[in-house]
């Protein structure tokens, strides 16, 4: 027989399991192939998918849900890749925003097909009444032991796995030094050169409680906030939409002041835009937990979904994500480089965070929204 | 027998045929049509339903997204700002595409050959693509505020970003073809013979398109405007990218409801008052029209 025949069975044999790697490797050491190329062949791709078999979790899929963009490449770098690579599991990934992921979860109501959703905190409260989400059995998720108490979102049905903050954001060449209130927003010095978020974004409605806050309302009355969002209107050079416009925006010295997501220009700051975000606001910022939940009658198997959620969750994992798109972490176990915790919010931090209402804000969402529009665009 | 079998049959068997390889020619657009009355029908039927903010949409027979609609002020004048764009920018388009197609339809060779180009790379050229690169042209930076200020016509720059003019000329830039193109088609089926016979029996050269090439070019004039109008009203990435988010439309209005507020019905019924009340709109001028064409030709 010959040797290229042999090692066709050879291979055969290791993806039947017949023989184990450690006996691949003899036999092919006996067909006269050195070790050189015995570790050569062990690397090559079609071994490493029948190894893959031996992990745990080889031969399961499960599909998931979350962000596109750069939170899904960072998710994708720091969770996805290593999971696959541990577990052997297949991840099917589909993207969506937390309202298209909102859509989905109910328009799959009576037969789900996704087996994780990662979503922002409103969208597991969305979707937590109408019995869409399964409550999570923290005893099967081993990291969910070390996260705080206030990652736990509807009663166990998501667990935050990060936190972006929505605050000011400043243009380094105009301040020197960081602005200290939301107040600075309104300064007459701006006029069309400040920046808030389109209305169809979250941070829109932290602007519109910054605002009700600073004119002496909350927000379960904002109606002072919306008389102050008609005084902002002559700063508005343009409603923050899209990343890259805002940032040349900025560079160009067109934009001094925005509100916007504190993560949002991580690339550009790093390509050297002068832009930068301050958590040091009298007034605070606003927190939102990233969470992880699974729907109510998935279709994979439950103790990989279980899995990934304690991935997402592990330390290290959340350790990649802060370093890789300045997502707050919210493992306590997880040690955040110095130059790095300056980007995200840290535990501490994170009790001067402006609480919100998200019950009462889904139910005033739509109010809002088009009270918003009209405020700035009239 | 091979030659009795290509003998075309009776008259009759002959109209059948040929009726039968007009309609079979109509399928790919009954494919269309179909997927189409779907879409309507479940919009239709959407637009009907109840919506809360903590359950979404829930089956009902109601009519209250349309009244929210109707009796909001704030939302009727996005509807009507979005009408006033759409007239505005196919009116410009009028005026700035007769010219051109009118040169196109009298030029040959190559002339003829670069002004088609000219028209037709717009349609080439991705929606978003484009209106980055208008971007970047009205910019305070940009090509158009450099060469004012260069030229000493303005000492600062014009701030044309951000604004309705912004959108207005990259929409003019969008549908420009959809002018031209109609009426250049129209103008080159116009026998030159008639102009001569007009010109010969002593019409100036005014006279001559304002009473014989102008009404016989309405039709162009009447299906270039139709679209334009249409593809106006209904434009999204313009007013997105160049409006800055203060130039609120239909179409981003809609956006809102429907992806971020998952409020379907009221997006349902918002896109149904949009393209009802257009269709209404375009209905009565394409009878206005042919009314004056009618006219025209008594």
């Amino acid at each position: 027989m010959k040797t290229s025949a042999r090692l066709d069975d050879l291979f055969a044999d290791l993806a039947r399991r017949s023989i184990s790697r450690r006996e691949f490797g003899k036999r092919l050491t006996a067909l006269g192939l050195g070790s050189s190329a015995v570790a050569a062949v062990l690397a090559s791709s079609d071994v490493r998918g029948v190894a893959a078999q031996d992990k745990p979790f080889s031969g399961k899929t499960i599909r998931v849900q979350f962000w596109s963009g750069p939170e899904g490449d960072n998710i994708q770098k720091n969770v996805v890749d290593p999971f696959v690579e541990e577990t052997g599991a297949e991840v099917i990934v589909e993207y969506g925003f937390t309202s298209g992921s909102i859509a989905k979860v109910r328009a799959q109501a009576a037969d789900p097909q996704l087996d994780v959703v990662l979503m922002d905190d409103i969208g597991v409260m969305t979707v937590a009444p109408e019995n869409l989400l399964t409550t999570l059995d923290l005893a099967k998720i081993p990291n969910a032991a070390d996260i705080d108490k206030r990652f736990i979102v509807s009663d166990g049905k998501g667990i935050g796995f990060f936190t972006y903050v929505d605050t000011i954001l400043f243009n380094t060449t105009a301040y020197p030094t960081p602005p200290t209130t939301w107040r600075d927003l309104w300064d007459e010095k701006l006029r069309n050169k400040a920046s808030v978020p389109t209305s169809n974004q979250t941070p829109a409605l932290h602007v519109i409680i910054a605002a009700a806050i600073l004119g002496g309302g909350d927000q379960m009355n904002p109606d002072p906030g919306f008389a102050l969002l008609e005084q902002l209107r002559p700063n508005i050079r343009v409603l923050a939409e899209n990343t890259s416009q805002i940032a040349e925006l900025v560079k160009n010295g067109d934009i001094e002041l925005l509100s916007w997501t504190s993560y949002i220009f991580r690339d550009y700051i790093q390509q050297g835009y002068p832009i930068e975000n301050t958590f040091k606001l009298k007034e605070g910022v606003f927190a939102t937990p990233g969470c992880a939940c699974i729907p109510a009658g998935h279709p994979g198997p439950q103790d990989v979904a279980e899995a990934f959620v304690n991935k997402l969750l592990d330390p290290k994992a959340q350790e990649g994500m802060a370093e890789g798109l300045w997502f707050g972490p919210t493992n306590s176990k997880a040690v955040i480089p110095e130059e790095t915790a300056k980007r995200v919010i840290t535990f501490a931090e994170l009790d001067n965070t402006i609480p919100v209402d998200l019950e009462h804000l889904l139910k005033v969402r739509q109010d809002w929204i088009t009270r918003y529009d009209r405020a700035l665009i009239g | 027998m091979a030659s009795s079998a290509r003998q075309p049959g009776s008259p009759r068997a002959r109209r059948l045929r040929e009726a039968l390889t007009a309609y079979a020619l109509l399928l790919p657009a009954a494919f269309f049509l179909v997927f189409l009355v779907i879409s309507v029908v479940f919009l239709i039927r959407f637009s009907l339903n109840g919506w809360d903010p903590g359950l979404g949409m829930y089956p009902s027979l109601t009519l209250s997204n349309y009244g929210d609609f109707i009796s909001d002020p704030y939302f009727r004048g996005i509807f009507l700002k979005t009408l006033r764009l759409a007239l505005v920018v196919t009116l410009v388009a009028l005026v700035l595409g007769y010219p051109y197609a009118y040169l196109l339809s009298i030029s040959r060779g190559v002339a003829r050959n670069a002004l088609l180009l000219i028209v037709i790379v717009p349609l080439l050229i991705d929606v978003l693509v484009r209106a980055y690169g208008w971007l970047i042209l009205l910019g305070d930076r940009g090509l158009l505020n450099q060469t004012l200020m260069a030229s000493g016509l303005r000492t600062e720059p014009l701030q044309i970003l951000y604004t309705e003019s912004s959108v207005i000329i990259e929409l003019l830039h969008e549908i420009l073809p959809f002018m031209i193109l109609p009426i250049a088609a129209v103008l080159e089926k116009i026998d030159p013979s008639l102009k001569e016979a007009g010109q010969s029996l002593g019409a100036s050269k005014l006279q001559t398109f304002l009473r014989i090439t102008l009404p016989m070019s309405l039709p162009g004039v009447l299906a270039g405007t139709l679209l334009c109008f249409a593809l106006s009203a209904s434009a999204f990435v313009a007013p997105l990218v160049l409006g800055g988010g203060k130039v609120m439309v239909m179409s981003l209005l809609i956006r809102t409801q429907l992806s971020v507020l998952l409020n379907w019905p009221f997006a349902a019924a918002e896109s149904i008052i949009l393209v009802a009340l257009t269709l209404v709109i375009l209905y009565f001028y394409t009878r206005a029209s042919r009314a004056g064409l009618n006219w025209q030709r008594a």
